[in-house]
């Protein structure tokens, strides 16, 4: 059984003639973390809020491991974790008072409160600021209270509405941290954003939204390949750069076009680790030659093929790989760049 | 704390609105300043009476009456600082948390709705009590001086905390249905302005009431009755200590007006409405039975002490109970219908006369409740018989004919009359006589009509007003306009006939258009009422075109006539609403489902 199963769902606003979302079907199962990207306005907060029960549905159906949302928005509640895009903190409340105080909200009893505060105060690196002041805390911390407020009643299903908007690039890396840690655990996650090259680090399936409308859905990889109608392949060679390229030209029904790159990853410049990594490459790469960049076509599983006529015309292949997906190239290309 | 809490049911908003209300210096401010303040009251008081002492060199006689002076303005002092500190925390409590946007992540927690109410409410008025009751060591100074009796103290700060209570509530209940903490302290504190001028005409009609035996009018009476019937030492007929009903008055009143407020926090509202249906008939229900009962006890026990006495026979306590049902019409009566409703406007409207209509609040049930709630007020009205041992008449509005009309128009001077078969016991309450009196004259002037027509006139009245009502709404498809024009035409409905009577001198003086505002009078259902209590001068002053016809029938014909046609014009707007293409909304398939 699905765990997250939503049906043509349809919100519509009284004041405005767009629906939110219109006709939105989408099947996840446990454990699966689910970007949700779009552009503002796209319907992505309205989806959200409609599986977390704080809005209806105008048509269609949305059920949480079975429940449907609309007729039993108790049980829902209980199961799912909603993490608002933009909350507020209580004033005059310590850390420790606040999680307390959501806990009992979820009706957790009182011998087993600070066992569980202590454990999602670990899981997201609050335990020293137990005893300070919510609003003394930085954004960062703000955001991460938040999600272990969300953690308090262990949900099943977590729904997190642009968890790292706002953040400086270390807030933003340790959400991205605490993302991964949940997904050890089995939740089921559906995360929303629109900074991209995150999502792809941790999201085994997204999903595009634009005008209300999923344009496309499912695993990273699959969606960039029937986007693009084609996947990328890199090739570092060592010499006879002209000539790989004119075998691989030559080859029309693998290949559909090569391009010479100065072969640096298209990296986000944001951690340090990156900003390394990228030095590293550019020293490696531009001393001692270039890399192709290859448009395959051929069947899934075949690239080899590709490799074997390089080896056996003898040119030295230093590298062959398919880069990560490029999420924003998929996204410009899927989306007009209009909302609803 | 940790001690009270293992007391008190785990509300984690309670905890924590009580955790952050002391926490830092910001609440001993308030304290020390609240203290500070009676305490320089008292200080300027008591020197004030010190110097007087020297100067004249009284006695300790004139010490009780210090005491009584001090506790009073103590008190009053009290009751203002009380009544403006309380809904200036509550009527924050829940627009702070919208602009903070906490409302919805709290919402969404397994919490009741009632817990989050409660909890609110518990600790503002907790906060209320703190400082009350840190104000008793000022008030002991009285006891030294005299003349004030424990009990006194206990039943007035009794009578503080629930008006703190009540007017936390209604804080409360604006923080829940407005957006923004500016307008909902506004809407608050409006409605404390609109209570203190109903206070102040309370204190002027009983001023007067005591001056002009029994004027003041009929509604100086009511009013004065109301809160007679708060203040009084009897609450239903019962002895009890002073207070006592007034503080159930305000707790009633509060819980309907907090469960406003946790029906408005619900995802489905008009779901929930059958619980504030309920409570809504409670409180008037208890409120009407009170006035009834004092109204009635008044009637029997007339001249005999009674510091108030009512002026007209039981009948006229309907008078009240027909306002309340007036104004409350165009509330539960209107409401707005969907399109996939209007599509079936007949079946929708059937629908609403039954049990699972009525649980909603939706615009098709407002009317039979309406009616189910005039039925139960009709009720009430034999209710106080019971109490004062005269059940043979309930509909008998002049006492077995033993008083004529002139004799009720005297006012307090009049003697008290036993019915027949009856003698005043103690307190005036009628007792059984030992041997059956001689048999009483008849009224001079033919009587108009009784109960029975009261109930006849009432019905046919909310019926067709809840019709009006009906088609308003779903003629401007607004429920606040339909509400508004409703009030607006009833309130021409009472005043216009009025100031037409007034600007004219006689009944030739009308002109045709004149006549007609006239005649309005027909459409008010307490003129019914006026007509039966003076039913020998009613005519006097009223230009109406039916002289020799009851005014109950002709409201009752009008108001029916009015009803139908209401339903009929309300047709084709349904058929216009139901040709809108809108689908069902899906809570609506899942509730059928």
């Amino acid at each position: 059984m699905a765990m997250i199963e939503i049906k043509h769902l349809r919100k519509e606003y009284k004041d405005k003639p767009e629906p939110a979302v219109k006709d939105l079907t989408l099947e996840l199962e446990q454990g699966d973390i689910f970007g949700f990207i779009g552009p503002n306005g796209a319907g992505k907060t309205t989806t959200i809020k409609m599986l977390a029960t704080l809005l209806i549905p105008t048509a269609g159906s949305a059920m949480v491991n079975g429940i449907d949302v609309v007729k039993h928005p108790e049980q829902i509640r209980s199961i799912v974790g909603y993490m608002p895009d933009f909350f507020g903190v209580y004033d005059d409340i310590k850390v420790w008072e606040y999680l307390d105080f959501f806990a009992a909200a979820y009706r957790i009893p009182k011998d087993r409160r600070p066992q569980i505060i202590d454990d999602v105060l670990a899981l997201t690196d609050l335990t020293v600021k137990k005893d300070s002041y919510v609003e003394a805390l930085s954004r960062g911390m703000k955001q991460r209270l938040c999600l272990a407020k969300t953690l308090v009643h262990d949900p099943k299903v977590m729904l997190l509405d642009e968890p790292a908007s706002g953040l400086d690039p270390r807030a933003r890396i340790e959400i991205r941290e605490l993302l991964k840690e949940l997904q050890a655990m089995g939740k089921t996650i559906i995360v929303s954003s629109h900074i991209l090259p995150e999502m792809e680090e941790f999201c085994n399936k997204v999903g595009i939204i634009e005008r209300g409308e999923m344009i496309v859905a499912g695993d990273v990889n699959t969606i960039a390949r029937t986007v693009r109608g084609h996947q990328n392949i890199s090739i570092a060679v060592v010499n006879e750069i002209e000539r790989a390229e004119a075998i691989l030209i030559g080859m029309t029904d693998l290949v559909r076009d090569v391009k010479l790159t100065n072969g640096l990853r298209q990296l986000n410049e944001t951690s340090a680790e990156d900003l390394r990594q990228q030095t590293l490459q550019r020293e490696n790469y531009s001393s001692k030659g270039s890399v192709l960049q290859v448009s395959y076509i051929g069947e899934p599983d075949e690239e080899y093929h590709i490799l074997t006529a390089l080896v056996e015309a003898g040119i030295k292949v230093r590298a062959f790989y398919t880069p990560e997906t490029d999420l924003e190239d998929v996204f410009l290309r899927v989306t007009k760049g209009q909302v609803a | 704390m940790s001690v009270i809490a293992r007391f008190l049911p785990d509300n984690p908003v309670l905890t924590k609105e009580l955790r952050v209300r002391m926490r830092g210096a910001r609440a001993y401010w308030i304290l020390f300043g609240y203290l500070g303040f009676l305490s320089v009251q008292l200080w300027f008081q008591y020197y004030g009476w010190l110097n007087t002492v020297h100067s004249t060199g009284s006695g300790a006689s004139e010490a009780g009456r210090l005491g009584n002076e001090i506790f009073g303005y103590l008190l009053v002092a009290q009751m203002f600082l009380v009544l403006f500190i309380t809904p200036a925390i509550t009527s924050g409590a829940l627009t702070i948390e919208k602009e903070q946007r906490t409302l919805d992540m709290l919402t969404l927690t397994r919490i009741p709705r009632h817990a989050i109410i409660s909890g609110k409410l518990l600790s503002a008025v907790s906060f209320t009590a703190l400082l009350i009751i840190s104000s008793l060591p000022l008030i002991s100074i009285c006891f030294m001086l005299g003349s004030i009796d424990p009990k006194m103290v206990v039943s007035t700060y009794l009578e503080m905390l629930m008006g703190s209570v009540l007017i936390g509530a209604v804080g409360l209940m604006w923080s829940s249905v407005l957006k923004t903490t500016t307008t909902a302290v506004m809407a608050t504190y409006g409605c404390l302005f609109v209570l203190f001028v109903f206070a102040m005409i309370f204190y002027a009609s009983r001023i007067t009431g005591a001056m002009g035996g029994g004027g003041g009018g009929i509604f100086g009476t009511s009013i004065a009755a109301i809160f007679q019937s708060w203040f009084g030492p009897t609450f239903l007929g019962i002895n009890i200590v002073e207070g006592v009903g007034f503080a159930v008055f305000c707790a009633l009143t509060a819980w309907l007006l907090c469960a406003l407020a946790m029906v408005r926090l619900e995802m489905f509202p008009e779901r929930k409405a059958l619980l504030l249906r309920v409570l809504a008939a409670v409180v008037v229900g208890v409120q009407i039975l009170s006035l009834n009962n004092w109204w009635v006890r008044s009637w029997y026990n007339r001249g005999g002490g009674a510091t108030m006495v009512a002026a007209e026979p039981p009948i006229g306590v309907l008078l009240f109970t027909c306002i309340v049902l007036l104004m409350l019409m165009p509330i539960f009566g209107t409401g707005e219908v969907q399109p996939y409703e209007a599509r079936n406007y007949l079946g929708y409207f059937a629908k609403g006369w039954t049990p699972k209509g009525l649980r909603r609040g939706k615009l098709h049930s407002g009317l039979p409740y309406m009616l189910l709630l005039t039925l139960l007020l009709l009720g009430l009205y034999a209710l106080p018989f019971v109490f004062v041992g005269k059940t043979a008449s309930i509909t008998t509005s002049s006492i077995g004919g033993s008083v004529s009309d002139t004799a009720w128009n005297g006012g307090p001077t009049t003697q008290p009359t036993a019915p027949p078969g009856f003698v005043n016991g103690p307190n005036g309450v009628p007792v059984l006589a030992a041997k059956p009196a001689p048999a009483p004259k008849a009224p001079p002037v033919p009587k108009v009509g009784d109960f029975p027509q009261v109930a006849i006139a009432l019905l046919a009245t909310m019926l067709g007003l809840g019709l009006f009502c009906q088609f308003l709404s779903v003629a401007f498809r607004s429920r606040w306009i339909a509400w508004l024009i409703a009030s607006l035409i009833l309130l021409l409905i009472f005043i216009v006939p009025e100031i037409s009577t007034y600007s004219a001198t006689s009944q030739a003086d009308l002109g045709i258009f004149n006549q007609l505002l006239c005649d309005l009078f027909y459409l008010n259902p307490l003129q019914s009422i006026l007509q039966m209590i003076h039913p020998a001068n009613y005519m006097e002053h009223r230009y109406l075109t039916f002289t020799d016809v009851p005014v109950w029938q002709i409201t009752t014909i009008s108001w029916l006539a009015i009803g139908a046609l209401s339903f009929i014009a309300t047709l084709p707007f349904a058929a216009r609403e139901g040709k809108r293409q809108v689908p069902i909304p899906y809570e609506e398939q899942v509730m059928e489902a």
